[in-house]
């Protein structure tokens, strides 16, 4: 399955390379002028993931965590999650920045390859933050009655991350 | 939400009290800030990369390409919406673009998605292809995903990017609940 992955990604590189090179455009210009963009992002980003892992990182040193997670094992083992794993489950819906900053503090203290890791990053991975992206897109053009989407959103996140669980244990 | 960091901060202030942890705070503060630094430079190099060869993909029409397939999947979803409209231009741009894990540059098509639904039904109610366009958006059917491969990077993964073929197979089936759920719900009302 890693190998799978692995290969997935570098199929992808080298196909839009080709296509790239069969259209006749300038590869390497094109590259710096994303990566250039990918490096504001990144910085973009920075100030937002150090005000959020500094949030995580109190609450986990003052214990809260811990509490946290022994209230919520019996929830977490009944839909097949690690325990460690729960607080980016409830974030992820809300916060953007808040999930990558717990990712962040999961992976540092549990590694990234392990079980705990791979649920995590699944986890992030699908979901969406579902309560940000509608108020935004509707807050542009004034919707105030949302009538389903918050429930239709809702269903299909929580059976992702039911199954996150299920899907870290095959890789 | 907005107010979701002080609180954070404050029930760590409180607990730890408590706890009697107070003391370790400003070092866990420290310790956090200094990683964020790290983590960002580490992520610096996955973004540029992913970016970089995305936008190889725009440039050569290839993204445009993957958009108009999409179109021509989605547009069965979408019965308010013209087929070959501008509507469904942007709407397919932008799931395009979350597809590909490039979630900055999805944001702007998707705004004026908004405004050309907002148009085929003025007022305050949100219409059906609207929310079906939202459980798209958020089931976030996903290729790459640019930024939990450059935050496994940044925490020295032996292998980041073994989770991408699980992380497709399980918003695939986001994706496929999520249309079955909001068809259904499109239905019962």
């Amino acid at each position: 399955m890693k190998d799978v992955s692995a290969s997935l990604l570098s199929i992808f590189l080298m196909g839009v390379v080709l296509y790239g090179t069969i259209r006749r455009t300038d590869c390497f210009a094109a590259f710096s002028a994303g990566a250039r963009d990918g490096f504001t992002a990144a910085i973009h980003v920075m100030p937002y993931l150090c005000g959020m892992l500094i949030g995580v990182r109190m609450m986990r040193a003052s214990g809260v965590f811990d509490a946290m997670a022994s209230l919520l094992t019996p929830l977490a083992r009944a839909v097949g999650l690690p325990p460690e794993t729960l607080g980016i489950a409830v974030v992820r819906p809300f916060s953007g920045g808040a999930a990558l900053a717990m990712l962040a503090d999961v992976l540092s203290t549990y590694g990234a390859d392990g079980l705990i890791g791979r649920t995590a990053c699944i986890l992030v991975g699908c979901s969406e933050t579902v309560f940000y992206t509608a108020s935004v897109y509707y807050g542009a053009v004034g919707i105030k009655d949302y009538r389903y989407t918050i429930s239709a959103c809702m269903i299909h996140t929580l059976v992702g991350m039911a199954c996150a669980g299920f899907f870290a244990r095959l890789c | 939400m907005r107010q979701i960091w002080q609180y954070m901060l404050m029930i760590s202030c409180v607990f730890s009290c408590y706890n009697g942890s107070f003391s370790a705070l400003p070092n866990a503060a420290m310790e956090a800030a200094g990683e964020a630094v790290t983590i960002t430079l580490t992520m610096l190099g996955a973004y540029m990369l992913w970016m970089g060869i995305l936008e190889i993909g725009h440039e050569s029409g290839l993204n445009g390409k993957l958009a108009r397939g999409m179109s021509k999947l989605m547009a069965p979803l979408f019965p308010g919406v013209r087929h070959d409209g501008p509507a469904m231009e942007a709407i397919s741009m932008n799931i395009a673009a979350n597809t590909l894990g490039m979630g900055a540059a999805a944001t702007p098509f998707g705004l004026k998605a908004m405004e050309h639904m907002a148009r085929l039904q003025p007022g305050e109610r949100a219409s059906d292809d609207m929310i079906m366009f939202l459980v798209l958006n958020t089931s976030s059917l996903l290729l790459i995903p640019t930024s939990v491969i450059a935050v496994r990077a940044a925490a020295g993964s032996a292998d980041a990017f073994s989770v991408t073929i699980p992380i497709i197979l399980c918003s695939t089936l986001m994706t496929v609940v999520g249309i079955v759920t909001a068809l259904f719900m499109r239905k019962r009302k």
